[in-house]
C-alpha cells in the first residue's frame, strides 16, 4: 500500500510563523538598525577625535603664533650674543697681540754708545687693514684685525761720529738681552731674514762745530710679531 | 516551471529557487516533532493533543492528554478576528510545531468535481484548469492558482498533486483528488477562522501552528497507521463519527476513493440524547449504559444505527458495482461509546462487525516516561483521533 498522504492544510506557507524566539523578521531590521547605529558612533567618534585634532592643531598654532615673536627675540639675542661674543674674542686677540716696549726702552738706554745721539725710536704703523667689505659697503665694518699675525719693525734713527759705534748699538740690541723683543737671524744666509733689518747710514753734509761731519743712521729690527690669537 | 519545447510539447523543470509547492521550510516531507491538537471547545475533559516524534522511521507518541481550551472561541465573522487569543501550550507538548485539527459549524467537507466547482465559479479553479496562451517560451504557474488535477484512470502511483489553500468568496478551501477521476476532495473553513487559528499559537513560542485542517480531514489521515488497515492492504471502508455527523470513506490501496456524509444522520450526541429519553436516564448513566451490559440500549439506537447502515450499504454496493472494489473491512472510528452496539447492528445488516481499533493503535512504541490518560480505551482513544490524524497528516508532508 502506497497512498498518498491527505494533508489538506487550510495555512498557506506565508501564515505558518516560526517558534524560534530570535525572529529573523525582528532581528534583521534590529542588526541593521543596530549596524547603522555602529555606523553613526564610528563616524561620531571620528568626528570628536577630528575635532580634538583641529582644536589641538588650532591651539599648537596659536602657540606657535605666540612664541613666534619670543623665537625671534631669543634668536636676536642669540646673534647679539654671537658678536658681542665675536668683540670679545677680538679684543682677547687685540689683547695677546698686544706688546709693551717699556723694558726694552730701559735696556736700550743701558747700551747705546756714548758716541751716539739718537734722534727717532719709531715703531711704524702697520699697513691699514681692509676691515669694509668693497663689495658690499652697507655691512658694518670687521672689528677687528683680518689677519692672525702682524709684522713689527722697531727703527732706531740716530747720529755718531763712528760708524764702530753703530755697530756696537746694533750688536747690542742683537744681543740675548733684547730677545724679549727682537728676533735675530742666526742664518745668516737667509736673504729672506736679512732683509728684516736694514741699514741706512749717511753722512751729513755739513760739519759741525770741530769741523767733524757726523753719520747719520738708520737701523731698522724686526720685532716679534704680532699674533692675533684667542 | 514549464518549458514549452514545441507547439504540443512541454516539459516540467524545477528550478532551485522554486518554492515547494507545500511551501515553507518542511517541503514534501513534514516536521519531524509536531503536536497536534483537536481544538474541540465542546468537550468538556479539555482539548485532546498528541505529540508525535519521527525517530529512525519510527513515529512515537511522546506525550498525550487533554489541554485545558483557550479563553476564547472561533470567530463568527471578521469583526470577531479583533479579539485574537494566544495560547500556550505545557511543556509536554512544546514541539517546534503543532497541527490544529478545528470543528466548526461553518466548515465544509465535501466529495465534488473539478467542473463542478469551475461552473460554481470557483476562479482559481478555472484560472488553474485553463490553457496557457502562451505558445513558446518559459511560463511560471502562478502562485496562487489551485493545482491542476492530472487526468488519471485507476492509478494508485499517479504523481501526488500537490494542494494549495485558495481563498474564494470569503472562504479558505484546499482540495485533493480522490482516486477516480474527476473527483476530488474539497474542504474549506472561513477565512476569518482560518487566520484567527493561524495566530492562536503566538509567534517566537513553541509551539507555532504550521497546519489547520478540520477534524473530518484529520481523521481520514488517522487511519493510515492503523495495523488493520495496513493489514487489509489499505482497502476499506470507514464510518467517522463525530460530535454532529457521520462520515463514509472508501479506501483502496490507502488511497481515498469515496467519501460522502452520510445523510439524515446525526453524530453521537444525537445517539447520547436518544438513549437517555428513549431510557429514560441522567446524563451520567448514558455512556455506562452504551458501554455496559445490564441494560440493553439497542432498541433507543436502533432509529440512528439503521439508516447510518443502510448508507454504509449503499456505499459498499457504489464501491463493488462502480469500481469493482469488494471490501472486507469496515472501520468504525470516533465512537467514543456504544461501539458493540453497533457492531452487532453491523453483523445483521452487512454481514460483518465493525473494526473499532484503539486510535494509538498505530503507535505501538511509546517513548520512555509517556502517560496516556488513565482510563484508556480504546472507546475513550477515539477523542484524540483528529489530533493524531492531524500531526501525522502534518508528518509525513503533502500529497
Amino acid at each position: 500500500m502506497k497512498a498518498p498522504n491527505l494533508h489538506l492544510n487550510l495555512l498557506r506557507p506565508e501564515e505558518v510563523a516560526s517558534s524560534s524566539p530570535v525572529r529573523m523578521r525582528v532581528m534583521l531590521p534590529l542588526l541593521s538598525l543596530l549596524l547603522c547605529v555602529a555606523c553613526v558612533v564610528w563616524w561620531g567618534i571620528l568626528f570628536m577625535q577630528g575635532l580634538l585634532l583641529n582644536s589641538k592643531v588650532t591651539s599648537v598654532r596659536a602657540d606657535l603664533e605666540g612664541r613666534k615673536a619670543a623665537h625671534a627675540a631669543s634668536l636676536a639675542q642669540m646673534a647679539d650674543m654671537r658678536e658681542r661674543q665675536a668683540q670679545l674674542d677680538q679684543l682677547d686677540a687685540y689683547k695677546r697681540g698686544c706688546h709693551k716696549y717699556g723694558g726694552l726702552m730701559a735696556k736700550l738706554a743701558e747700551v747705546i754708545p756714548e758716541d751716539v745721539q739718537l734722534t727717532a725710536l719709531t715703531i711704524p704703523e702697520p699697513p691699514p687693514q681692509k676691515l669694509s667689505d668693497p663689495k658690499n659697503p652697507k655691512l658694518p665694518p670687521l672689528l677687528g684685525p683680518t689677519n692672525t699675525v702682524e709684522n713689527v719693525q722697531f727703527r732706531i734713527s740716530g747720529r755718531t761720529a763712528a760708524m764702530a759705534s753703530v755697530t756696537a748699538l746694533m750688536e747690542a740690541v742683537e744681543s740675548d738681552a733684547f730677545s724679549d723683543w727682537i728676533v735675530v737671524d742666526k742664518d745668516k744666509k737667509n736673504s729672506a731674514a736679512r732683509k728684516k733689518k736694514r741699514i741706512n747710514i749717511r753722512q751729513e753734509t755739513r760739519a759741525g762745530e770741530d769741523g767733524v761731519r757726523m753719520l747719520a743712521f738708520e737701523v731698522e729690527f724686526r720685532c716679534k710679531e704680532r699674533r692675533f690669537e684667542k | 516551471m514549464k518549458l514549452q519545447l514545441t507547439k504540443d510539447k512541454t516539459i516540467d523543470v524545477k528550478m532551485p529557487w522554486e518554492k515547494s509547492a507545500v511551501g515553507g521550510s518542511f517541503g514534501r516531507r513534514g516536521p519531524s516533532d509536531v503536536t497536534g491538537v483537536f481544538l474541540d471547545l465542546g468537550d468538556p475533559r479539555g482539548c485532546p493533543a498528541v505529540r508525535l516524534l519521527r525517530k529512525k522511521g519510527e513515529i512515537q507518541v511522546v506525550a498525550a492528554g487533554f489541554l485545558p481550551p483557550p479563553d476564547g472561541s472561533l470567530p463568527k465573522s471578521w469583526d470577531d478576528l479583533r479579539d485574537q487569543v494566544k495560547w500556550a501550550l505545557p511543556h509536554a507538548f512544546q514541539s517546534p510545531q503543532a497541527a490544529l485539527a478545528v470543528y466548526s459549524p461553518d466548515m465544509f467537507i465535501r466529495q465534488t468535481t473539478v467542473d463542478a466547482l469551475t461552473s460554481e465559479g470557483k476562479s482559481p479553479v478555472a484560472a488553474a484548469a485553463a490553457p496557457a496562451k502562451k505558445k513558446l517560451g518559459v511560463r511560471r504557474d502562478p502562485p496562487s492558482a489551485a493545482p491542476e488535477i492530472e487526468k488519471k484512470s485507476t492509478s494508485t502511483t499517479a504523481a501526488p498533486v500537490p494542494f494549495v489553500p485558495t481563498s474564494h468568496d470569503g472562504n479558505r478551501f484546499v482540495i485533493a483528488p480522490l482516486d477516480e477521476n474527476p473527483f476530488i476532495l474539497q474542504v474549506g473553513l472561513p477565512e476569518y477562522q482560518v487566520l484567527w487559528l493561524s495566530r492562536l499559537l503566538p509567534e517566537g513560542h513553541r509551539p507555532t501552528a504550521c497546519s489547520v485542517q478540520v477534524a473530518p480531514a484529520a481523521m481520514l489521515a488517522s487511519l493510515h497507521s492503523q495495523p488493520d488497515f495496513v493489514a487489509a492492504d489499505g482497502t476499506a471502508m470507514a464510518v467517522f463519527v463525530t460530535r454532529t455527523s457521520i462520515y463514509f470513506a472508501g479506501y483502496r490501496k490507502g488511497a481515498l476513493l469515496l467519501f460522502r456524509e452520510c445523510p439524515g444522520a446525526a453524530g453521537y450526541e444525537v445517539m447520547r440524547e436518544l438513549v437517555k429519553s428513549g431510557l429514560g436516564v441522567t446524563d451520567d448513566l448514558v455512556d455506562s449504559i452504551l458501554d455496559g451490559t445490564l441494560i440493553d440500549p439497542r432498541p433507543a439506537l436502533e432509529p440512528l444505527v439503521r439508516p447510518v447502515l443502510q448508507q454504509l450499504q449503499l456505499s459498499l454496493d457504489y464501491l463493488a458495482q462502480r469500481y469493482d472494489v469488494h471490501v472486507d473491512k469496515v472501520f468504525l472510528m470516533g465512537l467514543p461509546v456504544g461501539a458493540g452496539h453497533w457492531n452487532s447492528f453491523a453483523e445483521e445488516t452487512l454481514g460483518m462487525p465493525f473494526v473499532s481499533p484503539d486510535a494509538f493503535a498505530g503507535f505501538q512504541q511509546l517513548a520512555k516516561g509517556v502517560q496516556l490518560p488513565n482510563d484508556m480505551t480504546p472507546g475513550s482513544s477515539q477523542a484524540f483521533l483528529s489530533a493524531l490524524g492531524a500531526a501525522r497528516a502534518a508528518m509525513e508532508g503533502q500529497g
